[in-house]
């Protein structure tokens, strides 16, 4: 039994051995390697990107897709109309919101979960499992505990007196404040490993110099931790900043963009145009103006990673 | 200037011993600490907590007030239900471990052999693929899904399996390269020069002394794409407009939405949406961490 075994793992060796076994000049592999990625990413992303802003050049009507050539029109109409600037206001109000949020609990969570108590490895899982569920999942659960009927965090309320009649959380005034909860709770695990991994690098002998010369912990975390993380923190705040700012999926699922266009932001502005009006040349005007504002942002990444010799984010 | 010794060594000692917290602060302290754990552990899992005892109570209790946090009686209502009203839940499903699957396969044979290619040779333009990449990372899906929706329609790649996959990599692989370049740069190239000089070709090298190595970034990137699939909803919703075809962001969504919503039928989609990524999770927990502390980039 066990020779056949042997037998037919020597064979599949033999047979991977002469596929691999074959030499070639040292650029030409490197390029040859990379080649099947440049392929698809030339299909699926730089062509249809092209083909972006080709469409948002043209007029789209109706479901036969016929084209119109309008020029810059799209570009102005969007500047002019008011739906823009609300949906990049809400856009901006939600990635100051959460990211701000974010930055400040997911350090302090890290802060806590730093410290050496019994069972860290198992808090630590599972105060990042919120990263892991899914959209759809964590979408659905907020849904059912704020229902302003049937929630139970309404009951909560109600049951401890702190309000007298159920709150309304997916109204128009809260609806936002929702939403960012929403995002507030499953990214800040990304916060949180990220300044733990840079915590664990931070050489003890700097907290016992900083303790005999008398500083107390708020001090130590003043003159020490901060100082250390500062480089990270800049990195995390650029790269939730873009992340936070391009989210459809939360906030689609969480209140479709209303109640009016109270939560509603410039992807799922992009969305609705495409999906709903059909327009979906305008739809790609919104797209490409977003695509502009995070290439911006993203390029300033670029230059921070290069500028810290990349080694910060590795931390 | 004359140096006085004992003022020193009593300044030092007076200090250490203000350093030296006393027992009932260390208690307090301690206290405070597992409170604040206690905290981060109930906001963390609550909602999943919630989501499946809601799936395991009689519809009944759903709604009653004050709301029964320990239920006193459990049932599998919810899940048989699922069956037997809403078997295309179990379609979606279907269709949501195909695209995955195929999504994280490919991901990971184009982004292996990307990242060794760009960790390891040296050829004119590499720099600007390797910034290009990274660009493409922080894209706005939103800009690309107008125009893949269309162009896919074209092709005839919209509500199948590969269409969907193939979309995927649109981030999926450039997140793999960069996680997975990190890693390759982290194995010294003796390794493979060891192994050329006796006799292993190029290929042979990278297949039986790299890859082993980075298997941990490999699982990590690995988990990362199976769950960025899984997760999906819009480009799911573009690409696959046939409900028999749709994976379950978007069918369950579709539930959701429906007139009156039985909400214990969905907690226990939900429930079972949840389970295979927490048991992968539980699994591969410290590669994760590895893959997190290595690329530090994930959307």
């Amino acid at each position: 039994m066990s020779t056949i075994r042997r037998q037919r793992k020597r064979l599949v060796r033999g047979v991977t051995d002469r596929l691999l076994n074959w030499r070639m000049e040292e650029n030409k592999l490197g390029w040859l390697l990379i080649l099947p990625t440049l392929v698809v990413f030339a299909a699926i992303v730089f062509f249809p990107l092209m083909y972006s802003i080709y469409l948002s050049f043209h007029s789209t009507s109706g479901f036969g897709m016929t084209l119109t050539w309008v020029g810059v029109e799209n570009y102005i109409t969007l500047l002019g109309q008011d739906v823009f600037w609300q949906s990049l206001k809400n856009n901006v109000l939600w990635t100051i919101g959460t990211v701000s949020i974010q930055l400040v609990l997911g350090v302090a969570v890290a802060l806590l979960l730093h410290k050496s108590f019994a069972g860290r490895n198992t808090v630590r899982g599972a105060a990042l499992f919120p990263y892991m569920v899914p959209t759809i999942v964590a979408v659905f659960n907020f849904r059912w505990i704020f229902n302003a009927t049937y929630g139970v965090f309404n009951s909560i309320l109600l049951m401890i007196g702190l309000v007298q009649e159920p709150i309304s959380f997916f109204g128009y005034e809260l609806a936002m404040g929702s939403a960012v909860m929403l995002g507030v709770w499953r990214f800040t695990p990304f916060v949180v490993i990220t300044v733990l991994a840079r915590l664990q690098t931070i050489p003890p002998s700097l907290y016992e110099a900083a303790q005999l010369d008398g500083a107390y912990k708020v001090a130590q975390f003043r003159y020490v931790t901060l100082p250390q993380l500062y480089n990270i923190l800049v990195i995390v705040i650029l790269l939730r900043a873009v992340w936070m700012f391009r989210k459809f999926a939360p906030i689609y699922l969480l209140t479709g963009g209303g109640p009016g266009t109270a939560t509603q932001t410039l992807p799922i502005y992009a969305y609705i145009e495409a999906y709903t009006g059909l327009r979906f040349g305008f739809a790609a005007t919104i797209a490409n103006v977003m695509f502009v504002i995070l290439m911006t942002v993203g390029l300033l990444y670029l230059r921070r990673y290069y500028n810290t010799g990349g080694t910060d984010v590795e931390a | 200037m004359k140096l006085n010794i004992t003022n020193i060594s009593n300044d030092l000692e007076q200090r250490l011993r203000d350093s030296v917290p006393t027992r009932a602060y260390n208690l307090t302290g301690r206290g405070i600490m597992w409170g604040l754990i206690g905290a981060v552990l109930v906001y963390s899992l609550f909602p999943l907590v919630w989501m499946a005892i809601t799936s395991l109570q009689p519809e009944v209790h759903l709604f009653t007030r004050p709301p029964e946090v320990v239920p006193h009686k459990w049932t599998l209502e919810h899940y048989f239900d699922l069956w037997d009203s809403n078997r295309e839940f179990f379609f979606y499903y279907r269709n949501s471990v195909i695209v995955s699957v195929l999504a994280t396969t490919t991901t990971i044979i184009l982004g292996t052999l990307a990242a060794y290619s760009i960790s390891r040779f040296e050829y004119r333009g590499k720099e600007f693929l390797d910034n290009s990449i990274l660009l493409v990372y922080m894209f706005p899906a939103i800009v690309l899904v107008v125009p893949l929706g269309i162009l896919m329609n074209d092709y005839g790649l919209t509500n199948t399996w590969y269409g969907l996959a193939l979309v995927y990599l649109t981030f999926a692989l450039p997140f793999s390269i960069w996680v997975l370049r990190e890693f390759f740069n982290g194995i010294p190239y003796s390794l493979e020069e060891a192994a050329m000089i006796d006799g292993a070709s190029r290929m042979q090298a990278f297949v039986y002394v790299v890859l082993p190595n980075a298997l941990p970034g490999i699982i990590a990137t690995a988990i990362f794409t199976w769950s960025l699939a899984w997760n999906d909803f819009l480009y799911a919703s573009v690409i696959m407009s046939q409900n028999n075809m749709q994976t379950l962001p978007v069918g369950l969504n579709q539930m959701l939405n429906s007139a009156n919503p039985p909400w214990g039928q969905f907690m226990a989609a939900n429930t079972l949406v949840t389970i295979p990524v927490l048991v992968l999770y539980i699994l591969v927990q410290d590669y994760l961490v590895e893959g997190f502390g290595a690329g530090g980039v994930k959307g």
